[in-house]
């Protein structure tokens, strides 16, 4: 008989470890610290680099927009959601980035996770939506499809099957990522205001770690340029491509199985 | 807003009678800089518009997303033309230049031009836009804009 050992792995490596939503919403003390967090970070002044709305700024308005859609869409944004994630972290050490699998049976019934959704429909108020300061405190929008025209597995398994990095980034991007700011309309149409949406940090964790998990195929390149500098973060291509090295991981245990 | 309607042509559905072929469509300079749309595609449907339900009775084939920039914020002439590029220039290309768009849509492709006479088939292309928040501007004119050319890849 194999012996299985079950160790958690964030005592055993002193990594981040990023849970999925749902995961967050099973065990309500956490998700409590973890919107205890959200709430002092949006309570900053923009001036502060560790504020929300400061963060949120850099991918559209009212800083020149940042962010990068091109073939280094996935370094960029794994580089800005760490901006975020640490600036929750000056708060509250323990807390992490949730990511949100768009593709579930649960997801095309219900949509978004519950604790994002409208207060109406039970959602905590500052993940529903967010003040913008910068825009005459108006709240963010959303103009949401139905569940069920959240792109379907299909396409991201189509994109996790592509053999290069830039076949991986279009397929990805065109098909999943963009469907998913259509989805959502309101300001994610557009990068002015969309990372003001707190949806948007949920969905794009869910990219960055299919990125990794595309990076952990044997045969996942990595993109062109390692040099270049992600805009507005102070990070290059290169330094993002080990998630671990920045400090988080996506997987929770590791079992030993003996022959 | 643009919607495409294609001449019609005759698609070589005769020549490929198996199961497992493939036909993608290819999008040429789709335009991005304007706000986001779903990009919707039609067959053998001409007058297909933003309400057309996106059915198999309809001729829906599928959908491309565009996230756009909802126009120009940057300084002047950041999002003009490119400027034209040397062959050896190994540095990444700007943001704004136009995309290239891959649809496979080999199942409603297969089923429009088996129903028409010759195995003709249009193709239109529907831009689909929400944009209803106060902050996203956008021009309503690019949305949809194709520069083309546009055409069908069959795999065998
Ligand atoms: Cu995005």
């Amino acid at each position: 008989m194999a012996e299985v050992l079950t160790p958690e792995l964030e005592s055993l490596t002193g990594l981040r470890y990023r849970p999925s939503v749902r995961e967050l919403e099973k065990d309500p003390e956490k998700l409590d610290l973890f919107v205890d967090a959200w709430r002092k970070i949006l309570a900053k002044p923009k001036e502060d680099e560790s504020s929300f709305h400061h963060i949120a700024g850099i991918h559209g308005f009212p800083a020149p927009i940042s962010c990068q859609h091109n073939i280094h869409f996935f370094p960029w944004h794994r580089a800005y959601l760490l901006r975020l994630e640490r600036a929750l972290n000056k708060v509250d050490p323990t807390v992490a980035l949730p990511w949100w699998d768009f593709t579930t049976d649960l997801s095309l019934k219900e949509g978004l996770p519950r604790s994002f959704q409208s207060v109406a429909n039970g959602g905590v108020d500052v993940l529903a939506s967010t003040k913008i300061v910068f825009d005459g405190d108006r709240e963010t929008m959303r103009e949401l499809s139905s569940p069920s025209d959240l792109p379907p597995k299909s396409l991201v398994e189509n994109a996790m099957r592509q053999r290069n990095y830039r076949s991986f980034r279009d397929s990805y991007y065109t098909r999943v990522h963009n469907a998913m700011h259509q989805w959502l309309g309101g300001d994610a149409l557009g990068p002015q205001w969309t990372a003001f949406d707190p949806a948007f940090w949920i969905f794009h964790c869910a990219h960055d770690r299919d990125w990794w998990l595309w990076q952990l195929d044997p045969n996942g390149a990595d993109p062109p340029f390692p040099n270049r500098i992600l805009r507005g973060l102070d990070m290059t291509v290169g330094d993002v491509l080990d998630i671990n090295k920045l400090g988080y991981e996506y997987a929770t245990t590791e079992i030993a199985v003996e022959a | 807003m643009t919607i495409t309607v294609s001449k019609p042509f005759q698609c070589p559905i005769k020549d490929f009678e198996h199961e497992d072929q493939r036909f993608d469509l290819i999008l040429r300079g789709v335009h991005h800089l304007g706000c986001s749309y779903e990009g919707r595609v039609f067959l053998n449907n001409k007058k297909a518009n933003e309400k057309t339900k996106r059915s198999a009775k309809s001729g829906y084939a599928g959908s491309y997303f565009i996230f756009g920039h909802g126009d120009c914020y940057g300084a002047p002439g950041h999002c003009g033309p490119a400027p034209t590029r040397l062959p050896y220039d190994t540095t990444p290309p700007p943001d704004s230049i136009p995309i290239e768009i891959h649809l496979d849509i080999s199942e409603a492709l297969k089923k429009a031009a088996k129903k028409s006479a010759d195995y003709g088939v249009t193709i239109t292309i529907v831009p689909f836009a929400k944009g209803k928040a106060p902050g996203v501007k956008a021009n309503p004119k690019d949305v949809g804009k194709i520069d083309g050319p546009i055409s069908i890849v069959g795999y065998a």
